[in-house]
């Protein structure tokens, strides 16, 4: 089984990513799930077409269902959280991947993709680099500074709990979403990283249109470019074993990068 | 490490748990509630006024400020009480629960008090002066009044301190008249809060000077800081503050009463002179017991501590491991090296939870001597190795 993490920063297209990768998965026939680690619980909701209900929303009742199955057979679960401005969304993320790990739902699966919030802001968003719940991450990211800031920062969490288990940054995915598209500061970002880019995400209006109608591009329009780019992300992340204990930048290095 | 003293939500708890007609809602896990619960071990359970928010994982996610709303609503149909008094913990504290907008859409009919209490966040002091601190919210604007008799507050002694009602009383009894107390805390109503603005004096025993000096700052009330007034040198000094308030025709006789009955274990003072004793406490009654045993039963104090200062309880137990003591003052924690070292243990300090106190026997003033030194000479008998000790 491949168990991976998609990380980045907030709004820079990890859940795009995260589901178009299990639609093109599960589309070359691979069972497929996708686990949403995000308080605001919309990873899954394209491969739905609805938002589901939440495992945080089901805690304390065992026997309620917290797994949903969308798109290609894909097996959906988002942990969910508070409210925004309430409670502790790192908790629920614990609570929320304790109780999936209880139920056992993925023993029979080919490919999970956990799809984490924004940055590792606290104990509870680096759970996925811990105790086994995943080896390899993915880091979204465009060639922005911030974008690049928040991909370096995610870098120390996994280096902190590489030491301790198998957790690895497996590559990096440029997504091409930004006005300043520079490729080549990306390349340069995974590289002294010790990782590499292992696909591009470039600007599609056919990604957006699909998200509006609650679909993956992939599953909205197949033939397009933007699927095609999806399914040969996920034929290489199927194959792909080179993995890393990332070095990350130190700040100065990071801005110096960025005025390449 | 040991550490030495409780945490800020234990502070709290101790200024307010012992102001009755009030209710005290600890928002907090359910280990709070129960080891606050257990300092009232010995009381009966009508004196025990709180309850808790019971914060559980649900609580933790999601925000814990729909169990405040539910909590308050509850303490009133069931009460009615003049006051709540809502202490927040460490978790409330984490995950930033706005306890005070809860209060504000529940709108119960009393005053309902906020006090931030992490535990991460301080000790038992900081913990009672920012609870004392809020106080000053029910406190009345005093109107121009004629008093018959002065007036004054005591602040600093706690809800769970050794001896806390037989202590006032004796207190009382000292002013005999002439000065009333109008408020203590915590052993008092929340109409006694709200009338401690009309006091003359407030006297700080170590804890509740913040307090002290926003009530200085709000209605012009002088305070002055005072060390626990153990023996008769306490009650003195005691007299002496409050000597411009009023007089106190009995204290020669009661003065002279304490020493009376001392004479008859005359024997036993004089082996007592001399002897070594450490003392551990909160910063008042440490100072008012050191004053007492050097002044008035020549014990040298050969270690000192006082609990809020210090980091590392084995600090202290390793000085007095050093200095070879004869006797130690403090509370029920100091148990094990008392046992380790084979010396005696005087409980004066909080907490005490190995000793039932339910008989008249302050430890305070003059009245209070022959209580305390009864107690120190029969712990020192009852050591088992030490039996006869105070003959050698």
């Amino acid at each position: 089984m491949k168990r991976l993490c998609i990380y980045g920063k907030g709004g820079i297209g990890k859940s795009t990513v995260a589901a178009n990768l299990a639609a093109a998965f599960a589309d070359s026939g691979k069972r497929t799930a996708v686990v949403g680690c995000d308080p605001k619980a919309d990873s899954t909701r394209n491969l739905m077409g609805r938002k589901i209900p939440t495992v945080i929303s089901r805690l304390g009742d065992e026997n309620s269902e917290i797994a949903f199955h969308g798109y290609g057979g894909i097996t959906c679960v988002e942990a969910g959280g508070p409210e925004p401005g309430t409670g502790c969304a790192g908790r629920g993320i614990i609570a929320a991947l304790d109780k999936i790990r209880k139920k056992d739902l993925f023993l029979q699966h080919d490919v999970v993709i956990y799809d984490v919030l924004g940055d590792v802001v606290c104990g509870g968003f680096s759970m996925p680099l811990r105790e086994n719940v995943a080896e390899e991450v993915y880091l979204v990211t465009t060639s922005e500074f911030m974008s690049l800031y928040a991909a370096n920062n995610i870098c120390r969490g996994i280096r902190k709990y590489a030491s301790m288990g198998s957790v690895r940054l497996a590559g990096i995915i440029y997504n091409e979403r930004s006005s300043l598209s520079r490729p080549e500061i990306v390349e340069q970002f995974a590289k002294k990283l010790g990782s590499q880019v292992i696909g591009r995400i470039p600007l599609s209006t056919e990604i957006s249109l699909a998200e509006a109608e609650k679909k993956t591009v992939v599953e909205c329009y197949p033939e397009s470019v933007a699927a095609d780019n999806f399914r040969k992300l996920a034929e290489k992340i199927w194959v792909h074993e080179r993995k890393c204990i990332p070095t990350p930048l130190a700040e100065e290095k990071l801005e110096e990068l960025c005025r390449m | 490490m040991k550490t030495c003293e409780s945490c800020k939500l234990f502070g709290a708890y101790e200024a307010l748990a012992g102001i009755k007609n009030s209710v005290l809602l600890l928002h907090s896990v359910t280990g709070c509630n129960f080891g606050t619960l257990t300092m009232g071990i010995s009381k009966h359970m009508d004196q025990i006024s709180q309850c808790c928010t019971v914060i559980n994982e649900n609580d933790v996610i999601l925000g814990g400020e729909t169990s405040v709303e539910a909590a308050l609503q509850s303490v009133w149909d069931l009460y009615h009480p003049e006051a709540v008094f809502v202490v927040s913990g460490c978790i409330s504290s984490m995950v930033g629960d706005d306890v005070g907008s809860a209060v504000l859409r529940v709108a119960l009919p009393c005053p309902v008090i906020c006090i931030d209490a992490p535990g991460f966040a301080g000790g038992m002091k900081d913990g009672y002066e920012v609870a004392c601190r809020e106080l000053i919210a029910l406190m009345e604007n005093p109107l121009p009044l004629k008093k018959e008799i002065p007036e004054v507050n005591i602040l600093g002694l706690g809800a769970g301190d050794v001896r806390l009602r037989e202590d006032l009383k004796a207190i009382q009894k000292l002013l005999d008249g002439s000065v009333s107390v109008s408020m203590c805390i915590s052993a008092c109503s929340v109409e006694e809060i709200k009338r401690a603005s009309y006091a003359d004096l407030n006297l700080v025993f170590g804890r509740g000077i913040t307090l002290a000096k926003k009530m200085k700052e709000n209605f012009g009330i002088p305070y002055v800081e005072l060390a626990y007034p153990y023996g008769i040198t306490g009650e003195k000094n005691l007299e002496d503050v409050l000597e411009v308030l009023g007089k106190f025709p009995g204290k020669a006789d009661r003065q002279q009463q304490a020493i009376e009955q001392l004479k008859t274990i005359y024997a036993y003072l004089q082996a007592l002179y001399g002897s070594s004793a450490a003392i551990i406490g909160e910063r008042a009654r440490a100072n008012g017991m050191k004053r007492f045993l050097e002044e008035e039963l020549g014990i040298d104090v050969v270690c000192f501590g006082v609990r809020e200062e210090l980091t590392d309880l084995e600090d202290f137990y390793e000085s007095i491991r050093k200095q070879e003591v004869a006797m130690l003052f403090g509370s029920s924690f100091e148990l094990q090296i008392a046992r380790e070292l084979e010396i005696p243990l005087i409980r004066f300090d909080y907490p005490v939870f190995d000793r039932v106190s339910i008989t008249y026997r302050p430890y305070v003033c003059a009245e209070g001597v022959p209580y305390l030194i009864e107690d120190i000479l029969n712990e020192i008998m009852a050591e088992k190795r030490k039996e006869g000790a105070l003959y050698q």
